[in-house]
């Protein structure tokens, strides 16, 4: 190499900075690099988070049912309310109760509006209309939310003659459905064991309410029995519920 | 991945030879520290072994090439100028062979590389011709003219010879 060539480059060098920043460089790439997430990463994760159990923690809420309403009359079948008083679930206990349970749509629906809208129906109606007699059965963990519901489906029912509502509890409710039976369904074989205890759940599943309180009623009378000491109390206008002739509402507390 | 002692050893062997590449084609010294990033990052990730040093050493200056010359055809850089960069006098080293220096940096872009690769490094038209991907006698013909452009500038001065 000539010598003007030689001294044109040979002063040019690599300051100490450039290659010390170039090394931190590569540390920082390739050798060390940081594995903790970026703040604005772990703030959008941690959104993400929240927003999920909000969503989820909201679904689980929505989607625990805190009272049962039993409606027996000949289609049996219950609905599941959550804390928001929507309905949440429609579960059929006979053959007439899965029918109705799959064609009435009442889902997110309140409480009320869906007990309005199943009374409503051709089938119910019509078995009201002919002397049938409807049974409506709260139970449920949450008692002022039960009492809330017993109260609005008694003046609900007010204007049907043969309507009862009831107050159950979930332990009835659980033997209930152990026997394959609504709520309501299984107070009344419960009723109905006590004049006859020969008479079992199958016998009942599929009979209306209306044939169950006449044979409750044919057994009372034989026994000579008041077929109203059951425990239960009238606070309708007093009738015998036998007969299914009067409006009574019963309370078992 | 090359080791971090290999990246080092590097960077200490090889830091001036791409310095004097940086020199020669960019202005400023933030655009220096992007390419000398850049060269030493794809050294690292380079895997395939070298044959010898001279043939890491020409690897290096093509890759330092190639980054100049991708930084300077960047659409951005084209089309703005730097703030800091406003005004500024290209970077001149008082001392020794400095007219040479400064006619070197005054040819066009695609003569630069063969003054210094020929003139510098010493490396024949042949090795040019692999490091910058051209043909032998292309690389004969830019050292020619830039060998006329460097006389004009250098008149009844410095002998590039």
């Amino acid at each position: 190499m000539s010598e003007p060539w030689k001294e044109a480059f040979d002063h040019i060098h690599a300051e100490e900075a450039l290659k010390l920043h170039t090394k931190e460089y590569l540390q920082k790439k390739v050798y060390r690099p940081k594995k903790s997430f970026r703040p604005l990463y772990g703030g959008l994760i941690t959104v993400f988070c929240l927003m999920a159990l909000v969503i989820f923690g909201g679904y689980g809420l929505y989607m625990t049912p805190t009272a049962y309403i039993s409606i027996d009359i000949n289609p049996s079948m219950e609905l599941s309310i959550n804390r928001f008083d929507k309905v949440i679930a429609v579960d059929g206990y006979n053959d007439d109760g899965n029918q109705l349970a799959e064609t009435a749509d009442v889902i997110h629906m309140n409480y009320l509006d869906a007990v309005n809208k199943i009374i409503s129906d051709e089938d119910v109606s019509g078995y009201l209309s002919s002397d049938g007699v409807l049974s409506l059965t709260v139970a449920g963990e949450n008692d002022s939310q039960c009492q809330q519901i017993l109260s609005e489906m008694e003046e609900c029912t007010s204007g049907h003659e043969n309507a009862r509502c009831h107050m159950g509890n979930t332990e009835e409710m659980e033997a209930a459905h152990g026997a394959g039976l609504s709520l309501g369904k299984y107070r009344a074989l419960l009723r109905l064991q006590e004049l006859d205890p020969q008479v079992t759940a199958e016998d009942v599943k599929d009979m209306s309410m209306r044939e169950i309180w006449n044979w409750i009623d044919s057994l009372a009378g034989e026994s000579e029995s008041g077929s109203q000491n059951s425990g239960d109390t009238t606070s309708g206008n007093g009738q015998h519920h036998g007969e299914g002739a009067g409006h009574s509402h019963q309370h078992d507390e | 991945m090359r080791s971090e002692e290999d990246a080092e050893r590097a960077i200490e062997l090889y830091a001036d030879t791409v310095r004097r590449i940086c020199m020669v084609h960019l202005k400023n010294y933030p655009d220096t520290e992007d390419i000398f990033q850049t060269v030493f990052l794809k050294y690292v990730l380079h895997s395939e072994p070298f044959e010898s040093e001279a043939h890491k050493k020409a690897w290096i200056i093509r890759v330092t090439i190639n980054a100049c010359k991708d930084l300077l055809k960047s659409f951005f850089r084209t089309k703005t100028v730097p703030l800091d960069q406003v005004g500024e006098i290209p970077r001149r080293d008082p001392g020794g062979g400095n007219d040479i220096f400064e006619a070197v940096l005054s040819l066009p872009s695609k003569y630069k590389d063969v003054v210094y690769l020929y003139y510098y490094e010493e490396y024949s038209a042949v090795e040019i011709g692999r490091i910058l991907g051209k043909k032998v006698n292309t690389v004969y013909t830019l050292l020619a003219r830039a060998r006329t452009l460097l006389k004009e500038r250098l008149e009844g001065g410095t002998q590039i010879e």
